[in-house]
């Protein structure tokens, strides 16, 4: 029993960073409705920064959400600015296709490009910080685990503020509900975007930061993240942000507590049976097709 | 008042917005031919027309969501034809869009915060906020409700409210009677009316061809997208032409 409930509760602490992992495509979904093939690979990016950071200038792991969420803010507002916008221009009187392209031709560019500088081998942070353990009663954590919970939390919160309270936060909402009425009423639509996919990649970089301690990178681990967070981006229901986060939390959970009677692999395929079914059911995904 | 000319009473008005010989294309399709109007300071014009005649292209045009051909769009003696949509709200003209356009997962008091978007000084948006809930004492009751479940008619309130918090020069109002309730229709257009006492210039367009004459002080009639006629509102209501193809009287 005590090992079903330690699963369960290893279940929610990777299913928060893979909620934040989906968070983030979800809001570039939301916005501009545009799905980022490349998420896994920006991902990735973030976890090489991170695993950098901590290597070349010796700071703990922790530290590095000081400096990685900010860096990929920057690498997701210049691609936004300089390469996205541009298709997108051309492309608004409908579905933005070329930018589905291109962000799929981004994904293969930086899975060779790490793979290129980086080399393909599997590596992780050498730090005390990443074995330290936490045991209460009958369950052991990782620090790193409890500290990846807590800051999703703390960020997926942040966030949900930030869209109620602040006036562009309002505007990200107003801009993915309507962005014809939102530029008619005074809002920079173009600014909107290079914003939430600063945002976007932001929190993704956060959740870079908090895998690595718990994973090892190398040049494609972005493609196994990535598909994960269509699974729950869908799962969740297009373009729902909270959506999105509990759905993080129900892979987390299946993955953790389906490994306790399966084997890994077939883990894997529980995953998508269980988002097969829930699609065919509620094809809206759980959280239905309504914008936040 | 006269078909196809140009009297000379409409150079002399004070013109906040004139269109001059605008031409806009879908495509390859020619929309608006040569469409000319003027708004003066202070005044509530009203388009008229029929359904497919080219009114709302008209207001796509001034809103920067569509770009003329050849022509030019001048707003308080600058040209405002070649700026983008959110540039336009920030000289001065906000527009209520057809079918209202508000963000449905919003509430009310967020619809109207962000209706406020161009401005900065915060004293000057809670002024509007007031101001519009006096205008509209629902919204300031239902202010935390989604927009969405709001009806047609408060919907319109709404959408007006939000266009009045960017503290608008010249306001442009595509369609407000449309999908509404007879009730509703007069009580926006008597809130036009007290809008437009208040000092904001209203260009309305509408196909509810005698209650929009009737509170205008100028009209334009829209037919295959040229304006085939124009003049004071009550003179254009009792135009034959217009009587026998709008009024079918």
């Amino acid at each position: 029993m005590s090992i079903l409930i330690q699963s369960f509760l290893n279940g929610i602490c990777s299913g928060s960073i893979y909620g934040l992992i989906a968070l983030s495509l979800s809001l570039l979904f939301g916005v501009m409705k545009i799905i980022n093939f490349a998420h896994g690979a920006f991902l990735m990016m973030a976890m090489y920064f991170t695993l950098w950071i901590c290597r070349y200038l010796g700071l703990h792991p922790q530290l590095t959400l000081l400096i990685v969420p900010p860096s990929m803010f920057a690498v997701g507002y210049l691609t936004q600015r300089f390469l996205i916008k541009s298709i997108y221009e051309k492309e608004t009187a409908r579905e933005p296709i070329g930018v589905l392209i291109f962000t799929t031709g981004l994904w293969i560019f930086l899975d060779s490009l790490f793979l290129l500088f980086a080399g393909p081998d599997a590596q992780v942070i050498k730090h005390g910080y990443v074995n330290q353990t936490l045991v209460l009663g009958d369950f052991i954590f990782s620090y790193t685990q409890i500290f990846g919970l807590l800051f999703s939390v703390l960020v997926g919160f942040a966030f949900f503020l930030f869209l109620k309270k602040t006036k562009t936060g309002r505007a990200i909402r107003a801009t993915g509900q309507d962005r014809e009425a939102a530029s008619v009423i005074g809002v920079n639509s173009y600014r909107i975007y290079d914003i939430s996919f600063g945002i976007g990649m932001a929190i993704l970089g956060a959740a870079g930061a908090l895998l690595l301690p718990l994973y090892s990178v190398y040049p494609f681990v972005g493609d196994v993240f990535g598909m994960r967070a269509f699974v729950i981006v869908v799962l969740g229901g297009m373009g729902s942000l909270s959506g999105a986060f509990w759905g993080g939390l129900i892979i987390g959970l299946i993955e953790s507590v389906g490994a306790q009677f399966l084997p890994a692999t077939f883990t894997e395929a529980l995953i998508l049976i269980i988002f097969l079914i829930i699609l065919y059911f509620k094809p809206s995904g759980l959280f239905g097709l309504e914008s936040e | 008042m006269s078909r196809l000319s140009r009297p000379t009473w409409v150079k002399n008005i004070m013109s906040l917005l004139s269109v001059n010989d605008v031409n806009v294309y879908y495509g390859d399709v020619h929309i608006l031919h040569d469409v000319s109007i003027s708004v003066g300071e202070k005044e509530i014009v009203s388009i008229v027309g029929g359904n497919g005649t080219g009114k709302t292209t008209l207001m796509k045009t001034l809103s920067g969501l569509l770009r003329t051909k050849t022509g030019s769009i001048i707003f308080q003696g600058q040209e405002i034809h070649h700026l983008l949509p959110y540039e336009i709200t920030r000289q001065g003209i906000s527009q209520v869009m057809e079918g209202r356009r508000l963000f449905p997962f919003m509430t009310v008091e967020d619809n109207l915060w962000m209706g406020a978007y161009p401005l900065n000084d915060r004293e000057q948006i809670q002024r509007n906020f007031a101001n519009v809930l006096h205008l509209f004492p629902i919204l300031g009751k239902r202010k935390s409700q989604m927009a969405k479940s709001f009806s047609g008619g408060e919907q319109q309130m709404l959408a007006i409210g939000r266009a009045l918090m960017a503290s608008p020069r010249l306001l442009i109002l595509d369609e407000p009677s449309l999908g509404l309730a007879p009730v509703s229709v007069s009580l926006i257009f008597d809130t036009l009316q007290q809008i437009n006492a208040k000092g904001v210039t209203i260009l309305l367009v509408e196909q509810d061809v005698k209650k929009s004459l009737s509170i205008a002080s100028r009209g334009y009639v829209i037919e295959h997208g040229r304006i085939v006629m124009e003049g004071p509102g009550q003179q254009l209501l009792s135009d034959p032409h217009l009587k026998e193809t709008y009024l079918g009287i």
